[in-house]
């Protein structure tokens, strides 16, 4: 686990680069930064590609079907409602593009948040917003447990006899069945926490602000790339590599986009390299 | 200075109730071990409570008497004040952490009380290593064991160095190896000084290092009652016919990991197995295996001539119930009675059993309540309650004195033996040796995921 603020960077970095031009060069950059900064970060792996992979192409394949701009036309077909089935290659593009920032901004928040130290984030936080910093911290800690608080739930019911039923209407009455207890056990488990909370002496005072921990090397390097980053995306936003997709898409491979894309990618690697967990 | 000092103090958690705790007058020395003895819901938590100042100003309800607790006055002081003197230790440690990590956790303590920043993770640190627990510093508090958890609980509640620590139940998690280290460390914090006041029932467990027991009836110090041990319960010979319960080449699996391989035993009828072996060996796979709560890769399972192998956990009852860990945290019904009915109200089994059960486990007074107002002991026989209610064939019992007190640890024993006496067989995984010798005729021992079944009783 790491200081939170060298993966914040990162992650930061990474999703305003990619939000603030249409750069596809660029873009591309960005997601394969942010495919680097997320198998750097400790598992579940697999389940946050899948989720960005296929909310990147949902918005990919959608783009054509919805929008009507593009010059260069690549089928031409009927329209009926919202759904355009007039194809540019302008319209491919631009959902490609949009698919590739979601998809870069899904695995830079999830890298961030499974390489951040979550006590330390808390802590961070917590010069904000004490209360709700805690608050958000004993929930997530609290997930978990309630998860399994309601598989229990819904194993009790069968070792009484009551299996999972078919049907939309049973399967919906069995599971309202079980929101009481569930609701019952939640309000339970937060009781017994705040209680366990008083008895540590919560609530005595102001909580005492621990001194934040120096920043180790490997967490340095990832701060420098983070800025570095940073840095280039407020580039980006003042309007160096403009690019337009609509109505003709402008070149892709400019000298500035080859460049600005190169250094995204190699920050984002270099950080990666750097904030990687082992086992 | 005496640490606790109590003069009639008395409690109640309505002003229409029964009073919870009941003119107690207790006075504990530095160093001194105290266990408070009782029968679930006899007032021991509630007593500690009191005395940690959480009851009334966190529970509600009405308090009288006077007691002073490392000198501060339990009339006038607010929790948190108290927490700064008397530590306290609560039986589950899911429920006491607050950070991820054990450092940081520990740390939580000493700023909620306000210590200096600079000597905060210094500090911590030190508790951590006063109770041997500082090589989890690093690690994820989600992945620690119940026993590890519940080492940097006591370490949190150590750091800001107490004059006093009261433990409620601090064992019912832990396994007895577990729980022997816990209470050895206990011991050696009472030598360095420190007043501890534990709440238990696993008289067993604790009592060899305790100075002084206290027992706690109806809310009311008492002479504590001389401890009877669970004594082996005579039982008709298992029969020598075809066998009730098969397990053949069974093996169980937790997530993708097998941890129970090609398991074969049977038993016959009247015969009940104790099922021993290592944390984390698999016993409680292979007992969700048998109740078809986890899939069967291969092997069969026959109960009474009927291959149960590919039947769900809801297909198997009545033939077979389970009664899980923890089991009074996943109850579903709004009383008592409806809980220990739900099973065979469903499955159209004998109602006037689940009644008998209810009484047998000494369940009737409380049958109208909430479960949830019950005490953990008395949530854990309404489970079990529930489970003998359905006259299974097979009972798979998992840990089932976990939380219980001795009392109702012997009414168990004779609840397994008269099933078994009635033809039925049972299994019960326990790290509870005398409750193995009381109640099983067979030992199966698991050890790297194989089942050994030529075990005597141990």
């Amino acid at each position: 686990m790491k200081a939170p603020i060298p993966p914040l960077l990162c992650a930061l970095a990474l999703i305003v680069i990619s939000l603030a031009t249409a750069q596809p060069l660029i873009v591309a950059a960005a997601l394969l930064g942010a495919l680097a900064l997320h198998h750097a970060a400790p598992p579940p792996h697999r389940l946050m590609l899948r989720i960005a992979l296929i909310s990147g192409l949902f918005i990919a394949v959608l783009n054509p079907f919805v929008a009507v701009e593009g010059d260069h036309v690549l089928f031409a077909g009927p329209s009926f409602w919202l759904i355009d089935f007039e194809i540019t290659s302008e319209e491919v593009l631009y959902g490609l593009v949009a698919g590739a920032r979601l998809a870069a901004a899904i695995l830079s928040t999830s890298a961030f948040l499974r390489l951040a130290d979550p006590d330390r984030t808390q802590a961070l936080a917590s010069r904000v917003a004490p209360r709700s910093a805690l608050t958000v911290a004993l929930s997530a800690r609290l997930a978990p447990t309630l998860r399994r608080d309601a598989s229990g739930l819904r194993e009790t019911l069968r070792l009484r006899g009551t299996g999972p039923e078919r049907g939309r209407r049973a399967a919906i009455r069995q599971g309202t069945r079980l929101i009481e207890p569930l609701v019952a056990s939640s309000l339970e488990r937060g009781i017994d926490i705040s209680e366990a909370m008083v008895a540590r002496g919560y609530g005595a005072g102001r909580l005492t602000r621990l001194p934040e921990a120096r920043l180790q090397r490997d967490e340095q390097v990832a701060l420098i790339c983070g800025v570095i980053g940073l840095v280039v995306a407020v580039v980006l936003l003042a309007g160096v590599a403009p690019y337009d997709i609509y109505p003709l898409a402008d070149p892709i491979a400019t000298r500035v986009a080859i460049v600005v894309a190169a250094l995204t990618l190699a920050t984002s690697i270099v950080a990666a390299g750097a904030l990687r967990t082992r086992p | 200075m005496t640490a606790i000092v109590t003069n009639n103090l008395r409690f109640r958690y309505a002003a229409d109730a029964p009073w919870s705790v009941d003119g107690a007058s207790l006075q504990v020395e530095p160093g001194e071990i105290v266990l408070l003895e009782g029968e679930s819901g006899s007032g021991k938590s509630t007593l500690l409570r009191v005395l940690a100042g959480l009851a009334p100003a966190f529970h509600g309800g009405e308090a009288a008497g006077e007691g002073l607790i490392a000198g501060v006055d339990l009339r006038t002081a607010q929790p948190a004040e108290i927490a700064q003197r008397a530590g306290f230790l609560f039986q589950d440690p899911e429920t006491q952490v607050v950070m991820a990590e054990p450092l940081r956790d520990v740390a939580f303590s000493l700023q909620c009380h306000g210590a200096p920043a600079e000597t905060i993770l210094a500090s911590a640190r030190t508790a951590l290593e006063r109770i041997n627990a500082d090589h989890l510093i690093g690690r994820r508090i989600d992945q620690l064991s119940a026993g590890e958890r519940q080492r940097v609980a006591l370490a949190a509640v150590l750091a800001p160095e107490p004059a006093v620590l009261l433990l409620d139940e601090p064992t019912a998690q832990l396994d007895d190896d577990t729980a022997c280290e816990l209470v050895g460390e206990l011991r050696r914090l009472a030598d360095l000084g420190l007043a501890i006041v534990i709440a238990e029932h696993r008289h067993d467990r604790v009592g060899h290092l305790t100075d002084r027991v206290i027992g706690l009836r109806r809310g009311s110090l008492v002479s504590p009652e001389a401890t009877v041990p669970l004594t082996p319960l005579m039982s008709a010979p298992a029969s020598t016919g075809l066998p009730l319960v098969t397990l053949d080449s069974l093996t169980a699996q937790r997530g993708d990991r097998i941890v129970v391989r090609h398991a074969t035993a049977s038993l016959q009828p009247g015969q009940v197995a104790a099922l021993l072996g290592a944390n984390g060996g698999g016993k409680s796979t292979l007992l969700r295996t048998l109740a078809g709560l986890e899939p069967t890769p291969s092997g069969r399972l026959i109960v009474d001539g009927r291959d149960l192998t590919p039947a769900g956990a809801e297909s198997r009852v009545p033939l077979v119930a389970f009664v899980p860990q923890d089991p009074g945290r996943t109850l579903l019904c709004d009383t008592v009675r409806d809980e220990v009915l739900l099973g065979p109200r469903t499955l159209g089994c004998d109602l006037a059993v689940a009644e008998q059960m209810l009484a047998a486990l000494d369940l009737v007074h409380l049958a109208d309540r909430n479960p949830r107002d019950c005490s953990v002991g008395e949530r854990e026989r309404v489970a079990i309650a529930a489970a003998f209610a359905l006259s299974p064939q097979l009972l798979l019992l998992d840990e089932p004195t976990r939380g219980m007190d001795l009392a109702h640890r012997a009414t168990l024993v004779r609840l397994v033996r008269e099933h078994a006496a009635r033809g039925g067989c049972a299994i019960v995984v326990t790290h509870d040796l005398d409750l193995a010798r009381a109640c099983a005729d067979c030992r199966w021992l698991l050890v790297d995921g194989q089942l050994e079944t030529a075990g005597e009783t141990p």
